[in-house]
């Protein structure tokens, strides 16, 4: 049974091509991560699939039912997590979760269970009479996702469910979104971050400039580059020097140059090449490096095969790539 | 059915929102308290301006300008103090360095022209860059002359024609009487606060109904209640439901303090009254919604209502009667609701009028209600959507 069926869903802004034939299937029972910088068009996409935005050209089908026709039908059956958290400010934790689960017009006894039951589950539940506004943005969240569950939709919507939040956090949303998953809900999810959607998703759709690039699982996608004669190394040095950076860029059989901080630098490079040549280049400053290692590729190096650039935030895009280890981008 | 249950619940959301935020709820208190109390003691309640300076140049020392300068002294308690100037001259310069509001001026051969039977005159030198304390002081002056101007008659009548008994009958045989509809005298103040109330409570409405749907969109809970399978309808209806009620409360704060701290008196049935509050409203849901879902911002949806309700409130009679105006505006006026939604709160309230006599009102604002909301009904997806 197909969760979710998208068929050339394109959403056109103004001027801007937010979204641009995207065609996908997730299955049902399954997480699946959609990939990509920020204003690479994910939140468009999922607000589509969510019946916020209508689609420009294209349809989808949530759950059997069409986006745009049988939009009080998806509705019924889709739980949405955004961006902006679904919570009014000044109500309590269950002031706002009575008037959500209202609206899905659960019986008054039942959505109390379930109040009490997900509130203990996500370990609120002596916070249930506070102000939302009195929460941290790690309370506030857990708070929020039970929000999306209390009808026990079949499709769950996370956008950016860890964006902003400590780790601890991080990691009890991931584990409450993999306990969710197990009950059977299917659970589509964006993010930005590459280790969040290894460690989840069951299957990846990477997302650029509104384009779908890739949709493949992890391991997959992991193993392909790998056959692809790509070598990930990653160089510790005790100072990044530029003359060096400007000579790795420039060697031929070095593909791409990634500085990961102050002092790391991660090199994909050509099978042949070989880490003898590595060292040949890099002898003029062999004092200076600490440590080398050969990596496994991760969905950051899928990501930059297979868009020629690194995951940073769409807009930031045409800015130079600077040196400079304080304007580093890691990920 | 379950529109309604979900208005319900969205507005009671709205109204719980709104009342939390300590910030809100006093200016939502203090907003109508500050204005009554501005209109209120601004807008003079009766006719009486107090605290003038008014100069008397005495040009006649004779027994009738005595007669007046007692007088005065009765009027000085009313009106403000006055002066005894030496001449003109230095009451017209006084009148220029701003230390006088006008002086009167009891000429040469005052007393003895009464004695004699002649008529005479008391001149008024008003400062003429105020109208309106220029009218009061003439007013004023009028009036006393008049009193003594009888009295004067009625003794010269029993002196030179021998008149007997009450000599008042010949000299001033017709008389003045107001008999009101309701007890006791209207001020200004009656006039206004219904027209006030109706404002206040058309406001709040107007741009409270822009500011929740922003807030809700800015908040992201927009998204929330579109994710949810309840129709388009119940969240804009939900909106007004706590607007209108948030409208409604702010009216009766000012109906309370118009009856506290101004002596207003309510003749009418108050069910009547806020009915026709309730009516008011509903009769600019409409606009409100236009002007919002035409704004592509906040800030320029503030901007168009602000554009619609100034000219608004000076047109509409709250203030100012509408017959004071100009022909052309007195029409423009007929384009508001809040005209007809103010002149039937004042006929049921300070006269008590039924629900019969404010037929065609009410029939004026259902008017507007339907066709404004006719007009915006396209616009509620657009309003809450993008």
């Amino acid at each position: 049974m197909e969760a979710i069926r998208a068929e050339g869903l394109t959403k056109q802004f103004k001027d801007v091509l937010a979204v641009d034939q995207v065609s996908f299937v997730v299955k049902e029972g399954e997480i699946f991560g959609f990939l990509g910088p920020n204003g690479a068009g994910k939140s468009t996409t999922i607000r589509m699939l969510a019946t916020l935005t209508l689609p420009t050209k294209g349809t989808a089908y949530v759950n059997g039912k069409d986006v745009v026709k049988e939009s009080d039908e998806v509705r019924k059956s889709i739980g949405l997590v955004s961006e902006k958290m679904i919570l009014y400010d000044r109500l309590t934790a269950y002031e706002n979760l009575r008037l959500f689960g209202n609206l899905y017009h659960l019986p008054s006894k039942r959505l109390n269970e379930k109040i009490e039951e997900f509130l203990k589950l996500v370990d609120m539940w002596r916070w249930k009479d506070h102000r939302v506004e009195t929460f941290s943005t790690g309370m506030k969240q857990r708070v929020n996702v039970i929000r999306a569950l209390l009808h026990s939709p079949k499709v769950l919507f996370l956008d950016e469910p860890t964006l902003g939040l400590d780790p601890q956090t991080t990691r009890a949303i991931r584990e409450f979104i993999l306990k969710v998953n197990d009950m059977g809900t299917t659970v589509i999810l964006t993010t930005h971050i590459m280790s969040e959607a290894d460690a989840v998703c069951q299957e990846i759709g990477i997302i650029d400039h509104g384009k779908i690039v890739a949709l493949d699982t992890p391991r997959n996608l992991k193993k392909n580059i790998k056959s692809d004669d790509v070598e990930i190394i990653e160089v510790e040095f005790i100072t990044l020097f530029t003359d060096m950076l400007n000579t790795l860029q420039n060697t031929h059989g070095i593909d791409k140059v990634i500085q990961l901080d102050a002092n790391n630098l991660r090199l994909h490079l050509k099978k042949d090449f070989g880490l003898r040549s590595l060292m040949k280049v890099l002898s003029p400053w062999s004092d200076g490096i600490r440590a080398l290692n050969t990596l496994e590729p991760t969905l950051e190096d899928v990501f930059i095969k297979l868009t020629g650039h690194e995951m940073r935030d769409q807009a930031s895009k045409k800015a130079k790539k600077s040196f400079a280890g304080a304007g580093a981008h890691r990920f | 059915m379950n529109l309604i249950r979900d208005a319900f619940h969205i507005g009671v959301t709205d109204l719980r929102h709104f009342f939390r935020s300590r910030m809100a709820l006093v200016s939502f208190i203090v907003m109508p308290v500050f204005m009554m109390l501005m209109m209120g003691y601004i807008f003079p309640s009766d006719n009486s301006i107090k605290g003038l300076k008014i100069g008397i140049v005495f040009e006649d020392n004779g027994i009738f300008a005595n007669m007046i300068k007692s007088q005065f002294e009765k009027y000085s308690e009313k009106y403000g103090s006055f002066v005894e100037l030496s001449s003109r001259q230095k009451g017209i310069d006084e009148i220029k360095e701003g230390k006088l509001v006008g002086f009167f001026i009891i000429p040469k051969g005052f007393s003895g022209d009464i004695l004699a039977g002649h008529k005479t005159t008391m001149i008024l030198v008003p400062d003429q860059t105020n109208p309106q304390l220029d009218m009061a002081v003439e007013q004023m002056g009028s009036e006393m002359v008049r009193k003594m101007s009888a009295r004067i008659g009625k003794e010269n009548l029993i002196r030179f024609a021998k008149v007997k008994g009450d000599a008042f009958k010949f000299l001033d045989p017709i008389s003045f009487r107001t008999e009101g509809i309701v007890k006791g005298k209207t001020s200004y103040f009656d006039f206004m606060a219904p027209g006030v109330m109706a404002m206040v409570a058309v406001m709040s409405v107007m741009n409270g109904l822009g500011v929740a749907i922003a807030r809700d969109k800015e908040m992201g809970t927009l998204d929330g209640l579109l994710v949810s399978p309840i129709s388009r309808g119940s969240i804009v209806i939900g909106k007004i439901f706590a607007q209108t009620i948030r409208g409604i409360l702010q009216a009766s704060i000012i109906l309370l303090l118009a009856i506290l701290l101004f002596g207003v008196t309510v003749h009418g049935s108050i069910s009547l009254t806020f009915f026709l509050l309730i009516l008011g409203i509903f009769s600019f849901i409409g606009g409100g919604i236009i002007l919002t879902a035409m704004a592509p911002d906040q800030e320029t949806g503030m901007l168009l209502m602000t554009t619609v309700t100034f000219p608004m409130l000076f047109l509409s009679g709250v203030f100012f009667p509408i017959q004071q105006m100009p022909g052309f505006m007195q029409v423009i006026s007929k384009f508001f609701p809040l005209t007809y939604a103010a002149s039937a709160l004042r006929k049921v309230m300070i006269l008590g009028a039924s629900i019969q006599q404010v037929m065609p009102e009410i029939g004026m604002l259902l008017l507007f209600a339907v066709i404004t909301m006719g007009a915006a009904l396209p616009l509620f997806g657009k309003l809450v959507t993008d």
